[in-house]
């Protein structure tokens, strides 16, 4: 229907739920017909409200400019902002982003212990080489070039793998899949390079250490595997893991402001402090546990005397730890999202409202308020309007809202308008005369505004002399960033005539709401109820946390491959210490209740570093948030945690399991005969 | 020399028609080839012969720790053939003591611990052993090391600890598969001192493979393998 008239169209095709048909629901959508046929219905041959056009000259500014000298009638403003779709998009990238460290990390971690069981394996190889003449720099370039190798056959594969789970991901992941509708596969060529650089890169750094102390050792000792005794060293350690810890630590608490804009860097010195110090501490506690376990739980005081004095168990609590802390940030920050966005919500006072409203000509949009103000169902002294239009100050890219000064305070108890002298902000902005405008902090900073200061604000074209008279935490509120003024001077200085409609009602919100649908929509507007909208916003901020999830799943896996990997690795180092249990008469079961402990107890270790660190974990994500995505206030829920860290338990014991049976077969004699 | 020829005597070891096979691939290799001795209570015997006769793989036989292609080894009686494998660990635990001649220490336990661990795995009270530990740490001479890891320990410390760890349960048996091939003559000799002065007050049977003919000396009889068959000697 439109126009007042029921029309009926064939369908030619569907679309998805992009671009004008963004903002479909259930109650409301669009339709795209041939102009001509609408002008046609109309009678408004040859008339236009907007016509779409690609700039001509160099750049859209000097087009525009050109288009609206010569055209006074008309005005030409650029289709969409491109700031604001850089910013909008950003958000997401820089969460991904944030989440590919933790992937970095864990990787990093085991590629390091992969390399350090390359060195270890070839020690004597390596011994040899040194004995017979070899330099050390010799050695390092011949494992250097292996890391290489590892990059380029690793970056291969994993790009072809890589490039196969997006294909996938693309076909199986469209919407719109079941009424044929699949997205063209896209990936841009030169992200093949970057990755194949990047593995390259990665490589070659999470060997650096590894092969760096190759060639470092006593030819003897190399040979021998000797490991010099560092008592002074492991004392270093300790110590620069407390000093990082500690140093981020007091700078988030005792310096937030400044903490925000080193939050990244303050949790990558907060995640290696904790991974420098925690051996230090398992040393110290498995020292005082074992001798008083050992007469009572004897396997278990073994495995972690095991876990004590193998590095490459060790290295699988690190894997864990980060995995677990990559858990940890997406846990937090979706939990914290939810509850921003039903805080936000709740604490807005409305029922329903009606957006993307077309009629938008004096006469509709009266006859639109009255039908609501006649309506006994619904609060008439509730109902208010509000509107936003994108516009610029001096060039920089702005937004005004729109809104009733006497209505918009008690609408939203979401914002505090109150001043620092107890005033209501949304006072001055009655007077639509002074032109007053309230704006968020985030505008004050970005351009350089205060109170008192004045400000020329071009809003469709129109530019009008406005006084900042406050400045306001929007916090969350839609973009952050924006000139609250009052609706009246949008409507007559600047002929913005768009608007939502709010208002409150005494019945059940979605009777209403479907009733006043089938009003609405002849004037192309769809209603909504608050409760329907704040579900939508969850769902959105579900689908980040989705995509986060899936980051940190990934972690978990990589980490639990990790896992097994180092856990085979100390088996074939430890296979010895086994034949000789072995020879004193331990059955398999001792043996495997000994590898499945070492797991067992690796992870539960891991989650106690984890659940100790949370904590401040969870403020550091709150300020990383604030530094990359939005300031939010996030914090450590251990009931929580509780699921995921248990499911990482199971995980983490079942990666093991393979182990296991790979072990059945120990030959004691094999083992004991050759040195 | 105690020669036992006494067949109704009581004998702690017993080998009857001793036949090992390895598998070379597909080709059976016979190593040994049908052994027959016995071994008194309280008896020191040494094993000798040329290297590849088969001393290890029979000493591995007598300790339960491998198992014949024919014939049996009886220990106290006990088929070892006919056992099922819970009861040759149990035996392997408290009836048998076994030196190897490298690596016998698990490194990241202390010398009581390692001394301990045949309990530690047969879930025997620890307590109820303090008082033979001791005893043990005070024959090896390791009093002031108890708390000291392999690492830190000499090749001979080693073995004694081995030893002691190997006798822990009082043993009926210790078997020692060449334990000084890897020590100096000093250490060679403090630890052969010891062996000797265990089979003494302990009345242990030991059996001890050895290259050195002056150690070999030192039981009461050598039996000499060569080709997997047993040296009629003197
Ligand atoms: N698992 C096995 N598979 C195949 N052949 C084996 C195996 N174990 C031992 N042998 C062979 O059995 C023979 C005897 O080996 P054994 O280790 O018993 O000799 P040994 O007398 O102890 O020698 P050494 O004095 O050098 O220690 C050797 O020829 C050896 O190659
Ligand atoms: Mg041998």
């Amino acid at each position: 229907m439109f126009a007042g008239e029921t029309h009926k169209l064939d369908i030619v095709g569907i679309a998805s739920n992009q671009g004008v048909f963004y903002g479909d629901t259930n109650r409301g959508f669009e339709v795209v017909v041939p102009h001509e046929y609408v002008a046609g219905t109309l009678g408004v041959e040859g008339l236009y409200n907007h016509v779409v056009a690609v700039k001509s000259g160099d750049t859209l500014e000097t087009s525009l400019n050109h288009f609206n000298e010569a055209n006074q009638e008309y005005r030409g403003i650029p289709l969409y902002n491109e700031d604001l779709v850089a910013s909008m998009v950003s958000q997401q990238v820089n969460a991904l982003l944030f989440m590919l460290v933790f992937i970095v990390l864990v990787s990093g971690v085991i590629i390091y212990g992969a390399f350090k069981l390359i060195v270890t394996e070839r020690r004597r190889v390596i011994g040899t080489f040194l004995s017979q003449g070899a330099t050390k720099g010799t050695i390092r370039r011949i494992l250097f070039l292996e890391s290489f190798v590892y990059g380029v056959i690793g970056g291969g594969l994993g790009i072809a793998l890589g490039i196969g789970i997006l294909y996938f991901l693309n076909d199986y992941g469209s919407p719109l899949r079941a009424y044929g509708m699949v997205e063209p596969f896209r990936f841009e060529g030169i992200l093949i390079l970057y990755a194949m650089l990047f593995s390259i890169g990665f490589a070659m750094v999470s060997a650096l250490f590894p092969v760096y102390r190759s060639a470092r050792r006593e030819v003897k000792n190399i040979i021998l595997d000797i490991r010099e005794a560092h008592k002074r060293k492991r004392f270093v350690s300790f110590a620069v893991g407390l000093v990082l810890l500690s140093g981020s630590a007091i700078l988030s608490y005792a310096y937030p402001s400044m903490a925000v804009n080193l939050a990244p860097l303050l949790m990558m010195a907060a995640i290696v402090g904790v991974l420098m110090i925690y051996p230090h501490v398992m040393n110290v506690l498995v020292s005082l546990l074992f001798r008083r376990l050992l007469p009572y739980l004897r396997m278990t005081a073994l495995s972690m005397q095991n876990v004590r004095t193998s590095s490459a168990l060790r290295g699988n609590i690190s894997v864990i730890v980060i995995a677990a802390i990559s858990v940890v940030t997406v846990v937090s920050l979706s939990s914290s999202m939810v509850r921003i966005v039903t805080d936000a919500f709740d604490s807005m006072r409305f029922d329903i409202y009606v957006s993307n409203i077309q009629a938008n000509d004096f006469e509709s949009r009266s006859a639109m308020l009255q039908r609501l103000r006649d309506d006994e169902r619904i609060v008439s002294k509730s109902i208010m309007e509000t509107t936003m239009e994108e516009g610029s100050v001096n060039g920089e890219f702005a937004v005004a809202e729109g809104i009733d000064p006497a209505l918009f305070d008690d609408f939203t108890a979401y914002i505090d308008f109150i001043n620092k002298d107890g005033d209501n902000m949304l006072e001055p902005l009655k007077a639509t005369e002074e032109r007053n405008t309230v704006i968020a902090t985030t505008t004050a900073k970005r351009l350089g505004l205060d109170v008192g200061s004045a400000v020329d604000l071009d809003i469709n074209g129109i530019v009008k002399t406005y006084n900042v008279t406050g400045i306001v935490d929007v916090r969350l509120w839609n973009t952050r960033d924006m000139f609250f003024v009052n609706l009246q001077n949008l409507r007559e200085d600047h002929h913005v005539d768009h608007g939502r409609i709010y208002f409150d009602t005494n019945e059940d919100p979605d009777t209403l709401a479907s009733e006043l649908q089938d009003y609405f929509r002849r004037f192309g507007g769809i209603v909504q109820t608050r409760d329907e909208t704040r579900d939508i916003n969850i769902e959105n901020n579900h689908q980040l946390s989705r995509m986060l999830s899936a980051f940190s799943l990934f972690a978990i896996v990589i980490g639990s491959f990790g896992a097994l990997n180092n856990m085979f690795i100390s088996y074939l180092q430890r296979k010895r210490d086994f034949a000789v249990l072995e020879s004193l008469g331990t059955h398999k079961g001792q043996r495997n209740r000994i590898l499945l402990g070492e797991s067992l107890f690796c992870v539960v270790f891991a989650m106690l570093v984890v659940m100790l660190y949370g904590t401040f974990h969870a403020r550091l994500v709150g300020q990383v948030a604030s530094f990359i995505l939005l300031p939010m206030d996030i914090r450590f829920s251990f009931m929580e945690m509780l699921p995921f860290l248990l499911a990482s338990i199971v995980i983490y014991t079942f990666a093991t399991l393979p182990l296991l049976s790979k072990t059945k077969k120990l030959n004691v004699i094999e083992e004991m005969k050759m040195e | 020399m105690i020669q036992k020829t006494n067949d109704h005597l009581e004998h702690c070891i017993k080998v009857e028609g001793l036949k090992k096979t390895f598998l070379n691939g597909t080709v059976p290799v016979e190593v040994l080839k049908g052994l027959d001795f016995t071994i008194a209570p309280g008896e020191f015997v040494s094993i000798m012969g040329p290297s590849g006769s088969g001393k290890s793989t029979l000493l591995y036989l007598l300790g339960a720790l491998d198992t014949s292609s024919e014939g049996a080894v009886l220990l106290n009686g006990k088929n070892l053939g006919s056992m099922k494998a819970r009861e040759k660990r149990v035996l392997r635990r408290r009836e048998l003591g076994f030196v190897f001649q490298f690596y016998n220490l698990v490194p990241n336990l202390t010398v009581e611990e390692n001394i301990l661990l045949p309990i530690i795995l047969d879930g025997k009270p620890i307590k109820k052993y303090k008082k033979r530990l001791e005893e043990l740490l005070h024959i090896i001479g390791m009093e002031d090391r108890r708390t000291h890891t392999p690492k830190k320990l000499s090749g001979g410390q080693q073995q004694r600890v081995a030893v002691a760890r190997a006798l822990i349960f009082n043993p009926d048996v210790l078997l020692l598969d060449e334990p000084t091939g890897n020590l100096d003559s000093t250490n060679s000799e403090s630890l052969m001192k010891l062996i000797v002065d265990i089979n003494r007050t302990f009345k242990t049977t030991v059996v001890q493979v050895t290259h050195s003919d002056k150690f070999a000396a030192w039981g009461h009889r050598i039996i000499h393998l060569e080709d997997g068959l047993l040296q009629k000697q003197a």
